[in-house]
């Protein structure tokens, strides 16, 4: 082995304690890099791939003449890949005792040879035996239904039991632990015995060869001609989002934070070795001098010095890399299990672990370029004219300098002041992690008021929706023997349309028609007012509903399809809510147009004591009413439960955010804690030649604590400064990703955030300079001044 | 006349707080080829400078030094480096040894650097100048195991390890005991009687004849312009 190899891992092992951190932190930086790019390559593909393995439906199409429809018809259709009869009813299973939950049934043709929209057997029998059911295997996380339960099913007012005989994977359904719903599959009969409703109304279509939704647009039109050519009449259809899972958009946001997050961690203990890489060049300054006047060129020195790099890279390496791995793949199954969806990658690709090693080997490479470059120009001259003390006082300190009267201080404050590249780049990332840390809790804070917000808007209690409309005085009789009732309001709700210019027509969009001036609802309006009494028909929409009548405009009339009727209408506001796209109009004018009889289907229950048991108490009461009273009810809901539900949907982000931003803290800490100690060791000199003139250790301490002091504080100040407008982006973008297109969350600071930040900021910059200087102060005077 | 050293109007100045001061001003001088040359003069009157520059690790703010033909200070820097591998070697007051390399590994690693020597030669020249050092038994310690004399004369073996025609030694034996300094600039005598140019920054006195030629130094000049082998006075 060449020489100067030799003196390559000599060096390292002599300088065995800066070696084991700069490897420590290229492992953390590898290991963050990795899980980061294995657990997007796992996610991005799994939940995608999982969700298409069902042969995912591109549309949904109800028609009652489709009892007369031949599918092998329209399967010789060249432009459909699949079509299967599967019929949908939502129906209510009892969860536990007292408790029920919305039930999509689904009736299947063939278990067996599900040709689209497929699911696959977990445990149980399979197929369901006659009379039995399937129910999707999260379901029991959120009940007590299991295989062998006799279930009880309502439908129509009717109680029936029947068995679950097994479980099922349904990747194409949301996670029924977020959405609170149960999913169950049965076959034709049973199903019409529990829904009382006919099989054979409502199709699933796979189309061949489409890329968007435009292209399903454009095969449905022609679809429902060549029905309408058989005598066929469609009564509504549904496209749901393009190939694409139902909550894809938990999925990329995690995926959005795994990477910048990651990518700012890993940038942070990149600038942490490349500090460790200035260091340990500074270190060697002299010998550089040496050997380029006994010989040695450019070439050289820096081949001797990127063996340096590449020897720490290794080991950093071998660790780092199965760790990613482990961690990328743990945590991508972490996700799969809160979003219902298998990993399927068993093996990754090797491009991936080639990204790794290339990463790990060239990346330290070109951190430490700069210091690397910075130590080969110095002359040979300078090189061994260097002590290593230096002073680079800049004038701002200096008059610091001069003000101040405590030596002590003055001299902290003037150390804070040298190397000024070093401390500006431990402060820039202190102050990064600071600034993350921070934009994570105000995020958080963000979304909880708005859920807050959310639930307050809300000034009903319980909300029962009946499954067929009924005057308003015969639908309230059964409840008004509940106690402790405010109010009760009825509502009327359905599935409406809209026409605008550019699309003719949409898939259905929630209608609800409640009085212009109810109290039970507040508004977070975005754009126009709410409705008024005015004699004109007024509509607001939800954001979510934007998209679907492009372009939007305050003060327009558009066409709205009202059952069988049209109407126009005048767009006068859009509000902001956690909830499928929705019109609202005043119920009085609604009634006029199509509802005559004043019906209802929505009963609007305030209470007085609003608590949380109490409204459970009550929601229990109304549960046993409508089984005794024998109700058609399509769901009960609690404001209560509703809040618990959107919490659960975003969550798993919150918990992200929150431990993506506490490890870039844990990052930037390490690096404040190496470059304290990279300054302890640079000056183990002075504080020798300090004590010598008779310094005591406790003053030494101090000058190191004041100087960790002053770091922590410039980077908690930093931090913050950039804090605000990050929270502020963060807050935009996650607006856009939970409520819709320009929607944002409102800013919110988090003060006990801030607090904790500042206690953890300032406590770590204690010890991160208490530490070393402890250290510091234990070698003996001697030795201190004789160290090179 | 063989020279094998010229400096031409040699000038090296600092810049100190917008003041400018020269540490060296046009210095002429030539060295001729086996000469044996000492480099005197109070503390700051420029010889390390001077030695720096005819070196090739300081770069003059004016005139040139030209050895064998070659301005040096006009080659780039890793010419230069390379030029200085195996033409020059250079015998610090401090030894400066390599720390973390042995004896022997410290003598390979300029033979390594300057690839001059064949590669299987290496070793053995290395064990022969350890010789002729007379250090042999210390050839696998590290340096701080070693005396300052012991140190001393394996930077003189290293300085010779690539067999340079130049050696130059700024005060190699300021910090040796004269017991030590004796057998080191006995070593220097020695290599001049093999024929190398030998220059050496000394503050001793240098009036025992060992010496060709005596240059004195005052205040970056040279304060005996003398080019002649025969003159040797003392100046007051
Ligand atoms: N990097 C520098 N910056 C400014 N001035 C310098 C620098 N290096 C040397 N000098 C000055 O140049 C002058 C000559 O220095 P030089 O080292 O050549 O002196 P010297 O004769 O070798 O002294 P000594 O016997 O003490 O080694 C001195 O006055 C010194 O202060
Ligand atoms: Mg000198």
């Amino acid at each position: 082995m060449p020489v100067i190899f030799r003196k390559s891992i000599r060096d390292l092992s002599i300088r065995y304690r800066s070696t084991l951190v700069a490897i420590l932190a290229l492992t953390i930086g590898l290991w963050g890099v990795g899980t980061l790019l294995v657990s997007i390559l796992v996610m991005s593909n799994d939940l995608q791939e999982n969700y298409l393995r069902t042969h995912p439906a591109h549309i949904s199409i109800i028609s009652e003449d489709f009892a007369k429809l031949d599918l092998a018809e329209i399967r010789k259709n060249p432009n459909i890949e699949a079509v299967e009869f599967r019929d949908k009813a939502i129906l209510r299973i009892e969860v536990n005792p007292g408790k029920w939950l919305p039930l999509w049934l689904y009736s299947v043709d063939d278990f067996k040879s599900l040709s689209l929209s497929r699911f696959f057997r977990q445990s149980g029998d399979f197929p369901p035996p006659r009379g039995s059911l399937s129910i999707e295997r999260n379901v029991q996380q959120i009940s007590d239904l299991r295989i062998g339960t006799s279930a009880r099913v309502q439908s129509g007012g009717r109680i029936i039991r029947t068995t679950i005989s097994g479980t099922v994977f349904d990747p194409g359904q949301a996670p029924a632990t977020q959405d609170a719903f149960v999913y169950a599959y049965t076959d034709k009969e049973n199903y019409t015995r529990l829904s009382g409703e006919t099989t054979n109304r409502r199709i699933v279509v796979r189309f061949q060869n489409v890329e968007t939704r435009r292209d399903v647009e454009i095969q449905f039109t022609e679809l429902s001609r060549e029905l309408s050519r058989l005598g066929i009449s469609i009564n509504s259809y549904k496209i749901p989002k393009f190939d694409q899972h139902p909550h894809q958009f938990q999925l990329n946001t995690l995926l959005y934070l795994n990477a910048i997050i990651g990518l700012l961690a890993f940038v942070m203990a990149m600038v942490l070795v490349s500090q460790l890489m200035s260091s340990i060049f500074t270190r060697q300054i002299r010998q550089i001098g040496i050997m380029k006047a006994i010989g040695a060129t450019r070439s050289q020195i820096f081949k001797a010095y990127a063996a340096y790099i590449i020897i720490m890279s290794l080991p950093s390496i071998i660790v780092g890399l199965p760790l990613a791995v482990i961690t990328g793949k743990a945590y991508s199954a972490f996700v799969a299990g809160i979003l219902n969806f298998d990993i399927l990658t068993t093996q990754l690709p090797y491009r991936i672990y080639a990204a790794i090693i290339l990463l790990g080997i060239i990346l330290p490479l070109v951190f430490s370029l700069p210091a690397l470059l910075k130590g080969m120009k110095v002359s040979v001259k300078d090189a061994l004219d260097d002590y290593g003390i230096k002073t680079d006082d800049s004038p701002f300190f200096s008059r610091l300098f001069n003000i101040t009267n405590s030596n002590i201080l003055s001299l902290a404050i003037r150390n804070v002041g040298r190397r000024k590249s070093r401390m500006a780049v431990t402060i820039a990332t202190m102050a990064l992690g600071v600034a993350l840390f921070l934009t994570g809790f105000n995020v958080r804070a963000s979304l909880k008021e708005f859920l807050d917000h959310t639930s307050q808007s809300m000034k009903y209690d319980i909300k029962v929706v009946l499954g067929n409309s009924q005057q308003s005085d015969i639908a309230i009789a059964p409840f008004s023997t509940l106690e402790a009732v405010k109010s009760i309001e009825g509502w009327i709700g359905g599935i409406g349309r809209i026409q605008s210019e550019n699309i003719s027509t949409s898939s259905g969009i929630g209608l609800v028609a409640a009085p212009f001036d109810s109290r039970l609802k507040d508004h977070h309006l975005l754009k126009g007012r709410w409705l008024s009494g005015s004699a004109e028909l007024e509509f607001v929409v939800n954001q979510q509903a934007v998209p679907m009548f492009k372009p939007v405009t305050i003060g327009k009339s558009y066409q709205l399809h009202i059952g069988d009727k049209r109407i126009l209408a005048k767009l006068v506001g859009v509000v902001r809510e956690f909830d499928i796209a929705k019109i609202y109009v005043d119920f009085a004018k609604y009634n006029k147009i199509a509802n005559p009889d004043w019906k209802i289907n929505s009963l609007m229950i305030s209470l007085k004591d609003r608590s949380y048991d109490n409204v459970i108490k009550v929601k229990e009461e109304v549960e046993r009413i409508i089984e005794k009273a024998g109700i058609d009810v399509i769901y009960v809901m609690s404001q209560a439960e509703r809040a618990i539900i959107i919490f659960e949907h975003l969550n798993i982000i919150l918990m992200t955010i929150l431990f993506l931003s506490l490890l870039v803290l844990l990052v930037s800490s390490i690096g404040m804690g190496s470059a304290m100690g990279i300054n302890v060791i640079e000056r183990t000199r002075e504080i020798g030649v300090l004590r010598a003139i008779g310094a005591t250790p406790g003053a030494i301490t101090k000058l190191f604590v004041i100087e960790g002091f002053f770091i922590s504080a410039f980077s908690v100040a930093l931090g913050l400064l950039l804090a605000l407008p990050m929270s502020a982006l963060s807050a935009a973008f996650f607006g856009e990703l939970i409520l819709g297109e320009q929607t944002p969350l409102d800013f919110a600071f988090n003060k006990s955030g801030f607090a904790l930040t500042l206690i953890v900021t300032l406590i770590f910059g204690y010890l991160a300079s208490r530490i070393p200087a402890g250290k510091a102060t234990q070698i003996t005077v001697h030795e201190a001044i004789a160290y090179e | 006349m063989d020279n094998i050293i010229e400096l031409k109007q040699l000038t090296r100045s600092y810049r100190q707080g917008g003041r400018v001061f020269a540490a060296l001003s046009n210095v002429d001088l030539n060295i001729q080829k086996g000469e044996h040359i000492a480099i005197t003069g109070k503390s700051g009157s420029g010889k390390s400078t001077m030695l720096n520059l005819i070196a090739g690790i300081d770069h003059p703010t004016n005139g040139s030094v030209e050895v064998s033909g070659i301005d040096i200070h006009q080659l780039d820097e890793s010419k230069l480096a390379a030029w200085r591998g195996k033409n020059i070697g250079i015998v610090f007051q401090f030894f400066q040894l390599i720390p973390t390399l042995t004896i022997n590994e410290n003598i390979l690693l300029a033979m390594e650097f300057v690839g001059k020597i064949p590669k299987e030669e290496r070793q053995e020249n290395a064990s022969s100048l350890l010789r002729l050092v007379s250090i042999s038994d210390h050839r696998d310690k590290l340096p701080a195991a070693l005396s300052g004399g012991e140190q001393q004369r394996a930077a003189i073996a290293r300085a010779l390890a690539n067999n340079p025609d130049i050696m130059v030694a700024d005060e190699p034996t300021g910090n040796l005991d004269s017991a030590t300094a004796k057998s080191v600039k006995e070593i220097f005598a020695t290599l001049v009687a093999q024929g190398k140019t030998v220059i050496v920054v000394t503050h001793e006195a240098v009036e025992d004849g060992r010496f060709d030629r005596v240059i004195r130094l005052r205040d970056g000049k040279i304060v005996s312009p003398d080019n002649t082998t025969s003159q040797m006075q003392e100046q007051a």
